[in-house]
This record gives structure tokens, sequence and C-alpha cells, in this order.
């Protein structure tokens, strides 16, 4: 079952996501960390995260960009100077329809970049969607 | 007094060289008449019909006087003749009447009248002479009577006369001979000799000569004075010495006259007066002498015509000059520059910029020889060397040179040093060179102004460099403020959906999920609680897009309406779809100048607007048309069958929140129309609305037209 690593502080948001899922009738494993440094433990495999049969290197990583101590731009621009974590493909869904904020986001490496959406049939349309591009066996992310 | 003089002997003229005799004032006992009335006059002539002597008539008192002065025995005259001037002629012509005389006056006058005016005049004329009264009427007896009386008592006079005459005749040849009492004596055979000797000298003389007694009874002159004055010999001999001389100079020539008789001699200078009016300047003296018993002056005139005009001219000819020294001083006085005038003994003119310039107190200070004031001031060269007093400008000037020099004068009185340029010029007067003059201008001024500029010019460009960092400094502050503002509309984006998007989405999950838990109403709440936090979110959706429009970067391009219309209707699909509006859009519209993304919210907004306003159960009709309107402008219009506008709130439909319905039916954010003009006055154009409440409105924006102008 492939993994997604969602990156989003908040609780709501991340109830939503995966009732979301469920709706899509999708079933993935949804790890969850509610801020850009346990991102980085995680994918880094260190502290808590360590053990890699609970916490798989995620084939998905949704990141929202607001939240406390870190933007989530800066831990994607950290994702995309590891060397291992290179091809890792990073769709960010976030509030904010910023356009120079959208830009810099796909200048930093994301793959996507989805606004999160009041209604919830909207939210569920556009997982479905993205996640079907992104996980299908034929995408090949860049290299 | 001594009676001396006679008239008829002694009076004489010197001219020709011989005695003359004048013919004597008549004898033959004329009567002068004078009066005003006919009855008077004949009244009279018969009178004295019978009686010797005759009656000469006189029209008017001057004519009366001048017959008195020629000779006569009595004077018949009428009272109202003696009015005012005439009075006075009559009384200064018997004053000039020789001493024996006392000739007898008749007045006429009416009876009884003589307590009134003409006594009074009448007693004016007592002191000088005979004076009767004869009362009219005039009766033969009373006229012949008083004429008698009268001629008896001239005839005594003239027996006195005679007398006197006789008297004198014998001490005049002797006074002739004494006048050259040498020669007379050496030549006492030649008495005639010696007269006429004397008359030559007398008539050789340059000016008027004239002998006088103290009455002013001409004794002798010379020809010349007949020449000149233009008078007789005969009215010579009646005149007073005074009547030669001009009015004004009169009472100052009669002083003079007292002054040679009371003390010796005197002169005077004063017009005389010629018979025909003429005035020649003269200058009279005088010297007392005896001529035997009798004081007299003598004296003469010299023409001083010549002399007077010659000084007149002579004072014009120095106020002139002194007229042109003054204009000379003050042309000076008024050059700007230090301007000086002298020779090599020294400075002997300048102006009070020179002094000051010098430091001089006065001209004084600057008038002595050029080589010693040369050393008194220190004048050098640029390069600090004293000029030696032959370089100095106005030495070398004085030779002859034009010399003009930049030079640093030292003050005497402050020891401040002066930037002067010395220009020196040699001032020539017929061909030599009579002194120079020199004009020096104060250099320090351009100096001082040509520094004051610099630091002026350095002071704009200091504030031209701060004012370029304040504006820098003003601009990244903006930029800061925008990018504040950004910051702020980006948190109000993240942070105020974050918990709409969990209302609706649980509300959502409730009513989807949870459906057979709850009830209708509870249905019905989690509904309200969705479509509230739907709304929510489309108002902070559209505040954003409306806060962004104030400073988010215009792309002006050539845009067609049509295709942007199209893009707009797509957009707006679903919610025509929804309200089943039908929206005709003419075809062939023009391409306007504007941004792309502005455009289409304005678009939008717009057509939104045309089909969410209606009333129920109305199918939204909505046309869009455009129109060129003022020059170089696109009008579109959005025509639709709304419920329409009253007019008092035309212009508050385009302010932000300004929702006029509180009726649910008509949902929408109020902010919609505030973007259309908002943005149309970004793209500078305008925006408004025509409209009539139950007909529908037309909504207009005046767009710039795209031209090659703004390509």
């Amino acid at each position: 079952m492939p993994t997604i690593l969602y990156v989003d502080d908040d609780d709501n948001d991340v109830l939503l996501l995966k009732h979301a899922l469920r709706c899509a009738k999708l079933s993935y494993d949804v790890q969850v960390v509610n801020d850009p440094e346990n991102a980085s433990a995680y994918l880094n495999g260190h502290g808590a995260f360590a053990d890699r049969e609970l916490h798989p290197l995620p084939d998905l990583v949704l990141l929202d960009l607001k939240m406390p101590r870190m933007h989530g731009l800066e831990i994607l621009a950290w994702i995309r100077r590891q060397p291992h974590l290179e091809d890792l493909t990073v769709v960010v869904l976030t509030a904010s329809n910023h356009i120079p904020e959208i830009n810099r986001a796909y200048e930093l490496g994301a793959n996507s970049y989805l606004i999160k959406p009041v209604e919830l049939g909207e939210l569920v349309d556009i997982i479905r969607g993205m996640i079907t591009y992104w996980l299908r066996a034929d995408v090949v992310a860049r290299k | 007094m001594s009676l001396s003089w006679s008239p008829s002997v002694l009076v004489r003229s010197f001219s020709r060289g011989r005695n003359r005799i004048l013919p004597l004032p008549s004898t033959n006992e004329r009567i002068l008449l004078l009066t005003q009335r006919e009855e008077d006059a004949s009244a009279i002539h018969s009178a004295l019909a019978e009686e010797p002597g005759n009656i000469c008539s006189c029209p008017e008192m001057r004519k009366l006087c001048a017959e008195i002065r020629a000779g006569a025995c009595v004077a018949l005259l009428d009272a109202e003749s003696l009015a005012g001037a005439r009075l006075k002629l009559l009384a200064e012509t018997l004053l000039e009447q020789p001493s024996w005389s006392d000739l007898p006056l008749i007045i006429i006058a009416d009876a009884g009248d003589p307590s009134g005016e003409a006594w009074e005049r009448i007693g004016r004329l007592v002191p000088t002479g005979n004076v009767s009264l004869l009362e009219r009427p005039l009766d033969h007896r009373s006229v012949t009577g008083a004429v008698r009386v009268a001629l008896r008592s001239r005839r005594r006079q003239y027996a006195l006369r005679d007398q006197l005459l006789k008297h004198e005749r014998q001490p005049a040849a002797p006074r002739v001979s004494k006048a050259k009492p040498q020669r007379a004596r050496e030549n006492t055979p030649e008495s005639t000799n010696e007269t006429d000797f004397l008359n030559a000298v007398i008539n050789s003389l340059p000016g008027t000569f004239y002998v006088f007694d103290a009455r002013g009874q001409l004794l002798r002159w010379n020809e010349k004075l007949e020449i000149i004055s233009g008078y007789t010999a005969a009215e010579v001999a009646r005149m007073h010495p005074l009547d030669f001389i001009a009015h004004e100079y009169r009472a100052h020539i009669a002083e003079r006259i007292r002054e040679v008789f009371e003390r010796g001699d005197s002169s005077a200078e004063a017009d005389l007066l010629c018979k025909d009016g003429r005035r020649i300047p003269h200058f009279f003296n005088g010297k007392r002498f005896t001529l035997g018993s009798q004081t007299c002056l003598i004296g003469m005139g010299i023409d001083i015509a010549q002399q007077k005009q010659t000084e007149r001219q002579l004072k014009e000819l120095h106020a002139i000059a002194e007229r042109r020294v003054a204009e000379l001083d003050a042309v000076i006085e008024s050059m700007p520059d230090a301007v000086y005038i002298g020779t090599a003994s020294g400075i002997t003119k300048c102006n009070t910029n020179a002094l000051k310039m010098l430091g001089a107190k006065s001209v004084a200070d600057l008038n002595r020889r050029i080589d010693e004031l040369g050393g008194k001031f220190d004048v050098r060269w640029p390069d600090g060397r004293r000029l030696r007093p032959e370089e100095l400008q106005f030495s070398r000037a004085l030779q002859g040179e034009l010399a003009i020099d930049d030079v640093v004068a030292r003050k005497l009185d402050t020891g401040e040093d002066v930037y002067i340029r010395a220009a020196s010029a040699p001032i020539m007067l017929h061909g030599r060179i009579v002194g120079a003059v020199s004009i020096n201008s104060d250099l320090n001024q351009r100096k001082r102004a040509e520094e004051a500029l610099a630091s002026a010019k350095d002071q704009l460009s200091r504030h031209a460099a701060e004012l370029e960092k304040r504006v820098q400094e003003r601009t990244a502050k903006l930029q800061q403020s925008v990018q504040s503002l950004e910051g702020v509309l980006y948190h109000v984006a993240h942070d105020l959906r974050a918990p709409l998007r969990a209302m609706q989405g649980f509300t959502t999950i409730l009513l989807e999920d949870y459906a057979p838990k709850l009830d209708k109403q509870g249905e019905d709440y989690a509904q309200r609680v969705s479509s509230a936090a739907s709304r929510m979110d489309k108002l902070i959706q559209d505040l954003l897009a409306y806060g962004r429009l104030g400073h988010m970067a215009l792309s002006m391009g050539t845009l067609d309406l049509n295709e942007e219309i199209n893009a707009a209707r797509n957009r707006l699909g679903p919610e025509i779809r929804a309200r089943n509006a039908n929206v005709q859009v003419e075809r062939g519209l023009p391409k306007v100048w504007a941004d792309s993304v502005l455009l289409g919210e304005i678009l939008v907004n717009l057509m939104r607007n045309a089909i969410t306003f209606v009333a129920p159960g109305v199918t939204p009709q909505v046309r869009i048309q455009a129109e060129s309107a003022r020059p170089e402008f696109i009008r579109v219009w959005v025509e639709d069958n709304g419920i329409g506008i009253n007019p008092e709130h035309h212009e508050r439909v385009f302010r932000v929140f300004e929702r006029l319905r509180a009726d649910p039916v008509y949902i929408g954010t109020g902010i919609g129309l505030a973007i259309v003009r908002k943005g149309t006055e970004r793209m500078g154009g305008r925006a408004g609305v025509e409209s009539v409440p139950g007909a529908g409105s037309r909504f207009w924006v005046e767009l710039p037209a795209a031209s090659k102008a703004n390509e």
C-alpha cells in the first residue's frame, strides 16, 4: 500500500483529507506530521520515525505551506537538497492562491500545487485526480 | 538858500562849442486855464477879454503842467481837475519851479463846497504856492479881480528874477576861469579861449557830464548827455537829474546825490532813461564842489552797457561751467565703480565708491603726488608682487597709456584686500595730456558671487542627493508596506479560510454520513452552517481580489472584446445555466486597451450582477453591446431586465459592501460592482449605471480604445 506523508498543522484539514480519501475509495497509508521539523525527521528516519516498518519512506508528500516555526517552502527546498529525496513527489496543498507563492513553489521543485477548496466535494475531486495521476505506475517522476 | 540860478541865462548847451541862450519863458503874461466846465471857460474868456495877456486853454493836467514849465503868469483851474494823480503831478511841477517862482493858482470851485473834498485837495497845494479860490457862479468882477491880483503877484516875481539874473551873470565869468585857475591866470585876456577850451574838454569826455545844484537844477552838461538821452538842450534845461534815471533806481540815486552834498562824493550804477524809453546802464559819479557861493555836484556818467553785458555773459558762462561741473560730479558719483580723476600732483575728484574702495576718508587723502600716493597704498599684482609707482595704472595713463589690469589693493582704513579691475585712461585736451581718469571695479563682489554660486550649486546637489535618498527610502518603505499588505492578505486567505473549510467540510460529512441520525430541522441547520461558510469564503475571496486591484501590476494590451466576453461567460457558465439566463453579445465588438485579468474580473462581475438581481420568476435577459464614447474610449453596455436601481442609489452600488437588498434571494457579496469601478479606473476608464426601478439597468464601463498610439 503506497504511503503518503501529509505535512499540515491543521487537524481539521487532516481529518477532511482522510475523509476525502475514503470518499474517493482510495486506500493509502497516510502518515501525518504537523510541522516541517517533524517532516524532515520523518524523511531522514530520525527519532520517533527511525522505524521504517512503522514509518516507511512516502511515495508522495502532501505539503501545506503556512505552518508554525518553518514555512512549507523551506522544507520543500530542504527536500530538494537531499540527494536521496531528489525524486520524491511533493504536491503542495495549501489555502493560499498567492501567485508569487505558487511560482516560488514550482521554482523550488514542487511537482504540483493544489489549493484547498472549501467545498468538501471539490476536495474529494481534487484528491482523487491528484492521487490517480501521481501514483499511477506509469507516471515517471522527474529525474 | 542862495538863489543863483536862472534858466534864461545859465542854462547852456555846450554843443557846437558855443554858449546858447535859451528862449526866455514867456513874460507876456500867459494865463493858463484848465476847466472841465464849458460855462467856466466862457465866463473867464468874457471876463478877461479886456485884460492883457493870452489865455491858454489846456485840455488836461499834463498839458497844463507842460505849459507851467514853459512859462506862465497865472493858472486857473477847476477843483474837479485836482483829483488823485493829477493833483500830484501839479504839485510836483510846482516844486520843480525855480526858486524865485511862486506861481499864482486860482482854483474854481462851487460856492459852499470848500468844506468838502475840493478844499482838501486845494489844501495840499497850499504849501507849494500861491493859491486863491474863485467861487462859482463866476461873475465878471470877481474873475477879473482875482486874475489881476495874480498877475500883479507874478510881475513882482519876474522883477525878483531879473534881479537875481543880474547878480548871477557877474560871478559866472570868473567861475569858468576859476575851473582852470592857472591857465586862466596865464591867459587872462583870452577868457573866451579859456571857455572854449573848457567846453572842448567837457565835450571830449567819454561819458555824460553834468553839474547841478542841491535843488537838482542842472547847471551845465555836455552834448553827449543830449545825444544819449535824446532830449534837446531846452528840454534838458528844464529837467531834474532824476528825470534821467530809470524809476527803480531813482530812490537809490537820490540817496547817492544826498551823499555827495553831505560827504563830498559818491558813485552808483543805474540805468539812464532816454526820452524814447530806452535804458542804458551807466556808472555815475559825483563830487561836491562850490561854484561861487553855490554848492554843486559835478560828475560823469559812463555807459557800462557793454561791460554789463560782458558781466552778464561771464555770469552765464560761469553758471554753465558750474552746471557742467555739477553734472560731471553727478555722473561720476552715480557710477557703480570707483572713479577718480587727477594729475601727477594728486587726485582732485573722486566718487564715494572710490573713497570706500580705497578706504579713504575724503578726496583730500588722495590729493597727493601720485608717486607718494602709490607708496601709501599697497597695490599688488595677483601674484603678490607689489606695483612700483610707475607701474600704477594711473601713472601709466598720465604717460598716455590706456592701462587695464586686475590687481589687489589693501584698504587704507581696514587693511582688507580688495580685488580690483583698475582701468585708467589719459585725459586729452587739445592734443595734450591734462590728467588721467581711473575706473576701478570691485571684483570682490564678483568673487563673492562666484563663491556663493558655487556653494549654492554644492548645496543644491547635496539636496538633490538627499532628496533622491529620501525618495529611495520612501519607495522602499512603500514597497515594504505593500509587501506587508500582501502579507496580510496572504494570512487572511490562509488563516480565515481554514476554519471555513472545517465548518463546511464537517457539516457536509454530517449531512452525508450522519443523515439518518439527524431529523429534518437538524439537517436544515447543518445546511445553513454549510452555506454560510461557503458565502463567507466567497466574501473573503472577493475582498482579496478587490484589495489586490489596488496594487497589482497591470499588463495592458490590445484585447478583443468579443473574446474576453466569451471567456467571462464561460467562467460564469454554471451560474448562467442555474438561472437559465439568456446572455446576448453583439457581434463585431471593438478592441480595447486593457489588462486581460482585470477586464475578465470586470466582465464577470458585470454579468453576474446582471443575471442575479431579477425579480423572482423572471428569466434573466442580458444584452452586451459597445459603442465609441468620448474620443479614444469604448463604452461597453451591459443591459439587464432586473429589478432596477433607484437613482439615489446609482453611486452607492459601486461601493464595497453596499448591498441594497437584504433579501437572501439576491445573493452576492456586494463587492462585484466595486471591483468593476476600481478595475476600470485603474485602466484609465470609468463605470456607471443608467436605471429605472422595475425597468432594468444599463451598466456601462468605458475603456481606452485600442489604437496604434498605445500599442
